[in-house]
């Protein structure tokens, strides 16, 4: 797959001679260029391809229709994300306890030379293990809404079976045991987290304790290397177990080795893997990084058995991320019983309730509603019926 | 939805090369080192995107230099004659001007 080959070369912040070599070298008459954007896009990874070729003189390489395309996404990247990093100064000016900066949100300002590479969905906080709900709330009273009320009133990207009510601290942790409901301020999706390891829970405490300072004025830490290097193995291990893992996850853990390759403490990692299970599972994602990215990993976390049993399939890897929302929608619509549930549910997808556009699009007058909804439907059709890559939301 | 950052020199209007601009409070820059992102404040969706020069000649805009100024300044640090370059300067500025990302500070008189 020439498409697969040119992304895996082309999606790095610095490119190697070997690198530019293999790019020159995959004959671009071959390439599906509309199934080489889709993966990109769908991988994430567009706007490490952009910044890389663009540092590199090397533009020509991909058709300048395509390469437009992977620029005005780095550009809408960057605004975002400058969006974001503000709203961290909202969270805590809201917090007056410790937060640590979880994945996307971190990785953006430590490990990346600027906001428009790595693009996120969301802000990630780690909170103290005990204090989870009243910081929760405390963000709800503080302008945050809950969108799980609206869980049941819209199919997309939100399951379509209503979601009880939070009532107290104990059902949130029977329904989602490592982070709440997901709260969004003018479009800015805040996920609180208490664990960060599910399954694993005394790591958390270990990676809460040896998190590292940010802004003393703001208590604002990141975690260590060493516990950001685990946490982003074991989230790409339990996104790969959902068949929804993606490159740009990889692109963090190749990149995050790179940067710190004379720094960090694989000892102190051994010593945090003693539990087999888990040292499997970031055995298994360090795997596919060296595999794919060829990131220098120690022998003792690279799986031999792991290849050799080709349970390693790089393409369902790659397919498993760019299969369209309408795939997705089909398997929601098969999960309901009822047939009057079903009727809902095609129902609320096309015409969602006026809180949920209300809550995505924030409309101040009748005309901007109007106007939301057309937003939407433009969104529907292009993002699930023809996979074009579109946000949901101003 | 992605919104299509236009590239500023779609506007440009004459401006004073004698003349002075600053910054309008409202806008502001993400700064990506060679190239950025400009808009305003009171308008997020109309996002312009600016090369290196253009970045180079905002962070020059202080409300005291001209625009002349600006100009010499660029062609000094690229080494290169002023008049090469001083039209491509006075038009980066004038689309600035136009789109409201500067405004005049002050004229200087000849005497």
């Amino acid at each position: 797959m020439h498409e697969d080959n040119f992304i895996l070369n082309a999606a790095r912040l610095n490119l190697s001679e070997e690198n530019i070599a293999a790019l020159r070298k995959i004959p671009k008459k071959n390439i599906d260029w509309p199934l080489f954007e889709r993966k990109a896009f769908a991988h994430g990874v567009d706007t490490f391809i952009y910044y890389s070729l663009k540092n590199n003189n090397l533009s020509e390489l991909i058709p300048p229709e395509t390469y437009k395309r992977f620029q005005e996404q780095y550009y809408e990247v960057a605004y975002q994300n400058s969006v974001f990093l503000e709203k961290v100064d909202k969270l805590s000016a809201i917090i007056n306890d410790k937060i640590v900066l979880l994945k996307g949100i971190d990785l953006t300002q430590s490990l990346y030379p600027n906001i428009a590479i790595r693009s996120m969905v969301d802000i990630d906080i780690l909170v103290e293990n005990g204090k989870e709900y009243d910081i929760w709330n405390k963000l709800k009273q503080n302008g945050f809404k809950d969108l799980n009320v609206y869980a049941s009133k819209s199919s997309v990207h939100i399951p379509a079976v209503p979601t009880p009510s939070i009532q107290n601290p104990n059902d949130l942790n029977a329904e989602r045991p490592h982070h709440f409901p997901g709260l969004d301020d003018e479009s800015c999706h805040v996920e609180v987290h208490w664990n960060i390891f599910p399954e694993f829970s005394n790591l958390t405490d270990k990676a809460w304790e040896n998190a590292v300072l940010l802004n003393s004025n703001r208590k604002i830490y990141r975690l260590s290397i060493e516990f950001l290097l685990l946490h982003l193995c074991s989230h790409f291990w339990c996104h790969n177990c959902q068949q929804d893992a993606s490159l740009r996850q990889l692109c963090d853990i190749n990149e995050l080795i790179i940067k710190h390759i004379n720094s960090l403490d694989w000892n102190e990692i051994n010593t945090i893997c003693l539990n087999k299970e888990f040292k499997k599972r970031v055995t298994s994602t360090l795997t596919y990084s060296h595999v794919l990215f060829n990131t220098t990993v120690p022998e003792n976390f690279i799986d031999e058995e792991f290849i050799k049993r080709n349970s390693f399939n790089f393409d369902i890897f790659l397919e498993g991320m760019s299969k369209s929302h309408f795939s997705t929608y089909q398997t929601t619509f098969r999960s309901i019983n009822r047939t009057s549930d079903k009727i809902i549910f095609i129902f609320r997808t096309v015409i969602p309730l006026k809180d949920w556009i209300n809550a995505h699009y924030q409309t101040h007058s009748r005309i901007e509603l109007l106007k939301a909804y057309f937003k939407y439907w433009l969104y529907l059709f292009n993002s699930h019926l023809f996979k074009r890559k579109m946000h949901l939301g101003n | 939805m992605a919104i299509n950052t236009k590239h500023i020199k779609e506007n440009t209007i004459n401006i004073n090369k004698e003349c002075s601009y600053k910054k309008n409070s409202s806008v502001k820059v993400i700064d990506l080192f060679d190239e950025g992102i400009l808009f305003s404040t009171d308008k997020p969706l109309e996002r312009y995107s600016a090369n290196s020069t253009t970045m180079a000649v905002w962070d020059l805009i202080d409300g005291n230099r001209t625009s002349m100024e600006i100009a010499q300044e660029i062609a000094s640090v690229g080494e290169v004659n002023v008049s090469e370059i001083e039209d491509d300067i006075y038009e980066l500025l004038s689309s600035l001007l136009k789109l409201g990302f500067v405004e005049e500070a002050k004229k200087t008189t000849n005497t």
